[in-house]
Parts: C-alpha cells; structure tokens; sequence
C-alpha cells in the first residue's frame, strides 16, 4: 500500500466538509490514485535498479534495491531490527507525550493569565529559534545515556508547534460564543472544558502530526550522537561499516515510521471528526 | 418597581430599567459615543423592538442589559436589580445561531441548564418537547452542520428557552435568514411568547418584522446612539401571518418609517 505522505489528514478532513457521503464512481479518483502510486513506486525501483546497475552513482552511495531488501529481509528474520524499532518508537512516544501535555498545561496557563503569557513567551521564542539539533552532545552529557537525553531532544524539537497551536486553539474561541457562555453565567473552568479544549482540537490535532514527526527526528539526531541501540544507532554503525545495503534498509524502516504516525493521526482525526473546525 | 416579588412571581417576566445608560469608546484622543444618556423602561412580559439605523447602539444596549457590556454610564435594572454581570434568568439569542459544531442539537439546546445546573432528567423532558416545538425533533441527534440556516437558528432559539427565562434578549436573530423563513420563526416565536408569557427586548432591521412581533417599537438615532421615539403598536393579540396583509399593520409600519425617516435627516 502507498500512502501520500504529502496529502495530510486535516486538510482533507477539511476538504470533505460538506460532502457527506461523497459518490464515488466505480474508478474514480482512488483507482487512478492507487495506479499511479503503484507506477511512481515501480518507476523510481526501475531507476534505482539502473542507477545502481550501470554504476551512475558511485557504489560507495547506493546498493541495488535487491541488495537492499535483502539486507532489510536479513534484518528481520535474524530479529536485529526489533530492539532498535522498539527503542526508537519508545523515546518518540515519551518525548511527544511530554512536550504535548506541557504544552497543553502551558497554553491553559497562559489563556488563564495574560501576565504570564507576556513574560513566558518570549523565552520560549528565542529557545524555538534556538538550533536544537546542535545541543544534542549537550543534552547527552546532560542527561546520560539512557532513555532520557533522547526522549528530552524529542519533546524539545516537538513542543513548539503544540504549543502555538494550542495557544491559538484556547484562544480563538468566537466573541458570541464567549458571550453566550458568560450570558448562562458559566464559570472560567466551565469555558476552558466546555469551550475552549473542544474548540481548539482542531488546532491541535495539526500540530499533533508535525510535533510527531519532529519527535522522531529529535530521538533519531539524540541516537546518532550517542547510543546503544534505536534506529539512529543502526544507521550510525552501518554507515560507518560502509554497509550501504543496510544503510538503505534502514532508511525505508524510518519510511513505515512515518507511514505509522500518518495513519495514528488520521485514525484520531476519524475518532475527534466531530471536533473539527 | 417589585423587586420583593421578582422571586415568586410566576413566569410573567422580567422589568426592565435603563437610566441614563451611556457608552462612550475611548480611541486614543477621539471618544465615540456608541450610546448617549439612554433612558427606557420595559414593562414585565412586554414584547419590545429595537430598530434603528446602524451605529444606533442597539446592540450596545442589548449587551449592557445582558450585562455582558460595562455601560460607561448611567445603570440597568433588571426588576429593581442593578445590573453588574450577567442576571439569573435572562437568555441572550444571537444574529448568529452560535451553536457549538462538536455537540448534538440536543446537546446544544441543553447546553445551558448542563452549566447552569439544575434538574437533568426536566430538563431533557424540555429539551424533547423544544425540539418538538421547533420542527427539529428528527435531528436531535445531528451535528449542526447538517442543517441549514433557519434550523440552526431555531435550535439556538430552544437553547434561549430551555430554562424557562424571564427575560429573553435577542439581537437580530434573524437578520441573515430569507424572509419566508424569518415570518415562520416570527410565529413561532410569538407562539412560544404566549405560550410561556416572558419578556422580550428584540433587535431587528426589519420594520415589518418589529411591527408583527411587538407592543412597542424604540426607533433609535445614530451620532450619538439613543432613543428617538417610542411607538406602540396596537395590534390585536394573537397575530396570524394574515395580519401582515391589513390597513391596520401597513398604518403602522408606515409611522416606524416615517420615525425612521426622521432619525436619517437629522
């Protein structure tokens, strides 16, 4: 199956507005859809196949694609990819899990109190424009070797865009509404729960999938520096055993990661549908 | 004013007293008065209309009475009660329905009573016999997105009624609605008025629409906002969409726009 990396669930959520129950005529849109797809990926395994063959790139930088699913194939069967996908998949998850409920914490706190929201939030800009990537070494001397450096430059790379967008989420709840939670007298917390959190799932079910996709770059850059398994770590010593087939390998294994969190989001857009804009 | 009785009195709705409630918006150096020294009472189960030009300060009014607006002058009562934050008893309608897109129309429509607190189990008997009212009764379970316009909004009318207000302040609830639409809302909303006698401040553009619906019409002028001219419009009760075709309604529409016409040539 080809899922379109680039055709991110919000938008077409968004897209099917007003469409229920859209007609889809018998090889409609979806079947040119999966014909295509199944031509570009059997188009660029031609050209990886000839590149390789004919030797247009050097065989320092590319194997063959045999070569490769061999090498991914290996992998598998002697059980050496799972340890690494699971580390991976852990330090990803803690990481996002943390950067999203402070962030969460953070935007309530902030919509709470506008003082406070004035005096944070220009520290958090000028550590979002930090370069994270290169405190890396910093973060691994820091916090050990363990579970923790890589899941903290995780939720560091990810917290950003939950924040911002939960902060615009909370606040961007319409005057009327507003007035007419205030008109039945209801309270702050009662506006927050009722309100403000339903309205803004639909800005953050967005940031969910960036901030998902940054957390695993973050745990990915934190294992390259140090590490003693996780796909970072794979990649890292199979590219300095001049191993390219498995380097390859590898490279399509972070492919399903990011397949997986694209479906993890569109399987939450489906359970939240009713909370979107 | 019978501020002892507010309390027993059964549901014949609230009074209302403006005294000399001013809104004035400061701009740097510049003030603008959305609303001058405005004075006006409303009787208790009183149907009154606002009309005006726009920047007439009738939907400031409407807000400083809701108390959702801090008038910058003068005070509000609300039977004998000043009025600081918002009252017990009043419901606010909208121009836009305002309905929340995640929440059934049931679960709007009991939206209220779910943060006022209160009786579940009544309420929902309420909320089943509004959707009734309404002609809504097949979509309770529908998100709002999957009605139209005139149905959104008469789910945001059974939300202003599900607890039974006193006073119901509606601002132009039916300005973005086609006019066959809008009459059938205005007799609903007069059937429901003499159903459960309650008083109502309504704000509208349409002359027609304030005539049909009302026992006095306040035409407002604009720079600065205020009372112009207070008219009583004495229609026999109940009113039937026939009424509209009479010499008695064109009479009266005829002297709201003449009022109207007054307030623009000043």
């Amino acid at each position: 199956m080809t899922v379109p990396r680039t055709s991110t669930a919000p938008a077409a959520t968004t897209a099917s507005r007003n469409v229920p129950g859209r007609a889809r005529p018998l090889g409609g849109v979806n079947g040119q859809a999966a014909v295509l797809g199944v031509a570009i990926m059997a188009g660029t395994l031609l050209l990886w196949y000839l590149a390789a063959e004919n030797e247009w790139v050097s065989s320092l930088l590319i194997a063959p694609p045999g070569e490769v699913f061999a090498a991914l194939g290996d992998m598998i069967t002697s059980g050496a990819l799972w340890p690494n996908v699971y580390a991976t998949a852990f330090e990803t998850l803690v990481g996002l899990v943390c950067a999203a409920a402070l962030a969460f914490v953070l935007a309530v706190v902030f919509t709470f109190s506008e003082a406070v929201h004035k005096a944070v939030y220009p520290y958090l800009v000028v550590i979002q424009t930090f370069p994270k990537v290169a405190i890396a070494p910093m973060v691994i001397a820091g916090f050990g070797y363990g579970l923790a450096p890589k899941a903290f430059l995780a939720a560091l790379l990810a917290f950003f865009p939950l924040l911002v967008n939960a902060m615009v989420g909370l606040a961007s709840v319409g005057e009327d509404q507003y007035n007419l939670f205030r008109s039945v007298r209801a309270g702050r917390w009662q506006i927050l729960f009722k309100l403000r959190i339903p309205h803004a799932v639909s800005y953050i079910l967005p940031a969910l999938n960036t901030a998902a996709v940054l957390a695993l770059i973050g745990a990915i850059v934190a294992e390259f520096v140090s590490a003693r398994e996780g796909l970072g770590f794979a990649i890292q010593a199979a590219t300095q055993n001049g191993a390219i087939a498995a380097t390859y390998a590898l490279l399509i294994v972070m492919g399903f990661f990011g397949v997986a969190i694209w479906l993890s989001m569109a399987l939450l857009n489906r359970l939240l549908a009713r909370y979107r804009a | 004013m019978g501020a002892a009785e507010a309390g027993t009195e059964p549901r014949t709705g609230a009074a209302i007293a403006v005294r000399d409630a001013a809104m004035t918006y400061r701009r740097g150096r510049t003030a603008v008065d959305a609303l001058s020294a405005t004075t006006l009472d409303v009787r208790p189960g009183e149907f009154v209309s606002l009309i005006g030009p726009s920047g007439c300060g009738k939907s400031t009014l409407l807000k400083i009475i809701a108390g959702l607006l801090a008038a910058t002058g003068g005070r509000v009562e609300i039977d004998g009660r000043t009025v600081t934050e918002p009252p017990p008893g009043v419901s606010v309608a909208f121009q836009k329905p305002t309905l929340l897109s995640w929440r059934t129309i049931r679960q709007n429509i009991l939206l209220p009573v779910e943060l006022r607190g209160g009786d579940r189990a009544a309420a929902g008997r309420r909320a089943d016999e509004l959707l009734a009212t309404m002609r809504l009764q097949d979509f309770a379970g529908s998100l709002p997105r999957e009605l139209s316009g005139g149905m959104e909004q008469r789910a945001a009318i059974a939300r202003s009624l599900i607890d039974g207000p006193r006073l119901l302040l509606m601002d132009e609830p039916f300005g973005a609605l086609d006019e066959f639409t809008r009459e059938d809302l205005n007799d609903e909303l007069l059937r429901v008025w003499h159903g459960e006698p309650k008083t109502v401040l309504f704000v509208t553009h349409s002359i027609s629409e304030a005539v049909y619906l009302s026992d006095r019409i306040v035409v407002m002028r604009a720079r600065p906002g205020g009372v112009h001219e207070v008219i009583d419009i004495d229609l026999p009760r109940p009113r039937r969409r026939e009424a509209r075709g009479t010499a008695e309604f064109f009479e009266a529409t005829q002297r709201v726009r003449t009022s109207l016409e007054q307030v623009k040539s000043q």
